[in-house]
């Protein structure tokens, strides 16, 4: 089975971290700090009292989040959503800041990210390993449950929206690959019974809502467009049919989020693709159907390996 | 046919809304995704909690797509501390009018009334100051609906009163309210409450003897007629609780008829559905004619708009001081009612506070009063959140009701309304003459 993480391309960014810009790097899935060489050793230390570093940080918060499905809803739904980095530094210096004084974490676009921040009263989480890699995505489950203080809960709050916000700000494509690793947790979750599962598949219904929607107008050039979906179960059922003069209707699988939205392969060479499969993790069959939504016809094409790292 | 997801349509909503913004830009007022989790909540077809989530979430994607600061609905995974408990329901009060103009150095302060009552000391005041000399600095107008105690000072020396009752209890009282550049006109609050059966007040030394307060009003609590949810959801948004929410509203009520059919709780061919549009549109921008395809507006609508604009309302004021039991959760103090040519305005205190909509918040379930009333000639009124001030516990202010009192009307019942019950108040038109005696 092919893993999310397939043929999308590595990012980097940079972080100020110890009076010094380092490099953060995504590849294949997973983020590493490149300037720390022992990033367990460095969590050992900051736990006995040492220098936190905003690296170390950074991974440890994508981790966090890797599968909040929360990134759904706050996160771009493609190139004509964009966020505003005023507002990424206001929400972040809105929320209430309690504990240890926060150490600023200036990413290369510029949004303030905030490090150090206050441990709830449950303490310090596991430290997760340093290649982060997505947990198992946040339903309702995840949330802070009612048996936890309102103060603790508040600022163990705080400081999640912080790191989440901090997040969807780092520059370098990475909130759009944060999306890609919730979205790949989410749906290997649509199997298994219970709420919380339930609650992932509305979640990433309206989430593929979304981001189908704006990737159809911005391919017809038709910002009126109406959109209409209905969520089908295998890519096969996948079709487009237009229903009024500025009226769309869209059958898609879920999947589609993470098959085609996630690896930026939405509309290719004025094409709308409906589906993208690969049986090598190289060559790409996808199904497409042009702006006279006519029938669907398939295009091959190769997605570049990452030279070296990759699973 | 699958089952209703309440969660999953409100984040379409969401979505929609989204995904309009960045074309349309967004409308701090007309949230569709709040009007629709208002709607869904008042049925039943989802918990306050969950609707919440839903809201906070878009509220924050909202936020991070706008250029310019606005003030964000609540933090993404925020939930507001609950109130530890009811507030205790509003004392009786004995409310005395005054009518006394007090010379002060720095203006003049008139006093209406003196509203005391074991839990507070309120003057319903207004304040004039010496018009300044051509060319000084023009003296900044204090904004409306500031907290008791929190409220602008007044003049160079600041409306900074002492309030004294004839127990020798002494009290600061703050002055809120508004007004432009010379008159303000607002309340005094004390800091803590006068004996209440006092014989007489002192403000900054300048005694006020006070008479009994007038007798005691009718008041009961009524349970409401039995209705539909949905219906009642719809009728209580078209009820303006503010009139500059007029311009958002088509848009809400679209987006709550939606949802409640959405979810089936109203059919499409509910008859409400109609009425509500035309009692809204009728509201905001008049009536829509009385042709054979006009919809008939249900009562209180046809009454109420048909009075609209007059302007031959008594002027006078009536001393009320009635206090109601706690209905819905809410108890009410209402101290006074003033009539003028166009319109009546009461004197309200609210324990807890009325919860307001501003913009880009939507709480899921709004704490808020419809305020009816009908006077003995079978008109009704309908009064709009004014003046207003508080938070938490307390809130107090102008209710101003539409249209003028009917001159010759005799007796007006007022109904403020909750969700499930309503206050009654039977009050007698019978206004002071200039004699000081009641006609």
């Amino acid at each position: 089975m092919t893993g999310w993480w397939v043929g999308i391309p590595a990012a980097e960014t940079t972080v100020e971290c110890a009076g010094d810009t380092h490099r953060i790097r995504w590849q294949a899935g997973e983020l590493r700090a490149l300037d720390h060489d022992d990033a367990d050793g460095e969590r050992a230390l900051a736990a006995l009292g040492g220098q936190r570093c905003a690296c170390i940080d950074l991974l440890d918060a994508w981790h966090r989040h890797a599968g909040d499905t929360r990134v759904l809803a706050l996160a771009g739904r493609g190139p004509r959503d964009v966020l505003s980095a005023g507002a990424l530094g206001r929400s972040i210096s809105n929320l209430p800041a309690s504990g240890s004084a926060p150490t600023a974490w200036v990413s290369s676009t510029q949004v303030s990210w905030i490090s150090q921040l206050p441990r709830g009263a449950a303490g310090p989480p596991p430290p997760p390993p340093v290649m982060a890699r997505p947990g198992p995505a946040r339903g309702v489950a995840a949330r802070p449950g009612p048996t936890r203080g309102a103060v603790a809960g508040t600022t163990d709050q705080s400081r999640d929206d912080r790191e989440l916000i901090g997040l969807l700000g780092l520059g370098g494509g990475f909130p759009d690959r944060l999306q890609a690793s919730v979205i790949g947790a989410s749906v290997d979750q649509l199997g298994e019974p219970g709420e919380t599962s339930r609650r992932i598949r509305r979640q990433l219904h309206a989430a593929l809502y979304g981001r189908a929607a704006s990737a159809l107008q911005g391919w017809l050039g038709r910002d009126e467009l109406d959109v209409e979906l209905q969520v089908v179960d295998g890519a096969g059922a996948a079709r487009l049919e237009r229903t009024g003069p500025d009226q769309l209707r869209a059958e898609l699988p879920l999947r589609w989020l993470e098959a085609v939205w996630s690896r930026g392969l939405a509309s290719v060479i004025g094409r709308f693709c409906l589906d993208a499969t690969t049986a090598d993790d190289v060559d790409w069959t996808l199904s497409t159907v042009g702006p006279d939504l006519g029938p669907v016809e398939t295009i091959t094409i190769r997605l570049p390996q990452p030279p070296t790292g990759g699973r | 046919m699958s089952e209703f997801d309440a969660e999953l349509y409100l984040r379409l909503v969401g979505e929609r809304a989204l995904l309009a913004r960045s074309t349309r830009g967004s409308d701090p007022w007309s949230s569709p995704l709040g009007a629709a989790a208002q709607a869904l909540v008042a049925v039943a077809a989802i918990d306050d909690r969950s609707a919440d989530d839903v809201l906070d979430a878009y509220a924050l994607a909202d936020g991070l797509r706008s250029p310019e600061p606005h003030p964000g609905r609540r933090r993404l995974a925020g939930r507001p501390v609950p109130a530890h408990g009811t507030p205790a329901p509003l004392s009786p009060r004995r409310v005395v009018a005054c009518d006394r103009e007090l010379q002060r150095s720095d203006g003049s302060l008139h006093v209406a009334y003196v509203s005391l009552g074991d839990d507070a000391t309120r003057l319903g005041v207004s304040f004039r100051t010496p018009a300044p000399a051509a060319g000084r600095a023009r003296r900044p107008v204090p904004p409306r609906g500031r907290l008791p105690g929190r409220g602008p000072t007044i003049g160079a020396a600041g409306l900074h009163t002492t309030l004294t009752d004839d127990r020798g209890t002494t009290t600061k009282a703050h002055f809120s309210g508004g007004g432009d550049l010379h008159q303000w006109r607002g309340h005094l609050h004390g800091e803590r409450p006068l004996d209440a059966s006092t014989a007489w007040i002192e403000i900054d030394g300048q005694r006020i003897e006070l008479g009994a307060g007038r007798p005691p009003l009718e008041v009961r609590v009524e349970r409401l007629p039995d209705q539909s949810p949905a219906i009642r959801h719809l009728w209580r948004l078209v009820t303006p609780e503010r009139p500059h929410l007029d311009a958002s509203r088509t848009v809400q009520i679209q987006t709550t008829i939606d949802a409640l059919v959405a979810c089936g709780a109203l059919s499409i061919d509910d008859p409400a559905i109609d009425e509500t549009r035309a009692a809204s549109e009728a509201i905001a921008h008049g009536p829509m004619g009385s042709g054979p395809g006009a919809p008939r507006l249900p009562r209180p609508w046809g009454s109420l708009l048909a009075r609209r604009g007059n302007a031959d309302g008594p002027a006078g004021t009536l001393v009320l001081g009635v206090v109601t039991p706690r209905f819905d959760g809410v108890s009410l103090a209402i101290s006074v009612l003033e009539s003028r040519a166009d319109d009546w305005v009461l004197d309200v205190e609210a324990a807890p506070d009325l919860v307001m909509q501003r913009p880009f918040e939507h709480a899921v379930r709004r704490r808020t009063l419809a305020w009816w009333a009908v006077d003995n000639r079978g008109n009704d009124y309908l009064g709009q959140i004014g003046r207003w001030s508080g938070g938490g516990d307390r809130g107090s202010g102008e209710i101003e009701f539409w249209p003028a009192l009917d001159p010759a009307s005799t007796q007006l019942i007022l109904m403020p309304t909750a969700g499930t019950e309503r206050a009654v108040i039977r009050v007698p038109l019978d206004w002071p003459r200039a004699d000081g005696r009641r006609r």
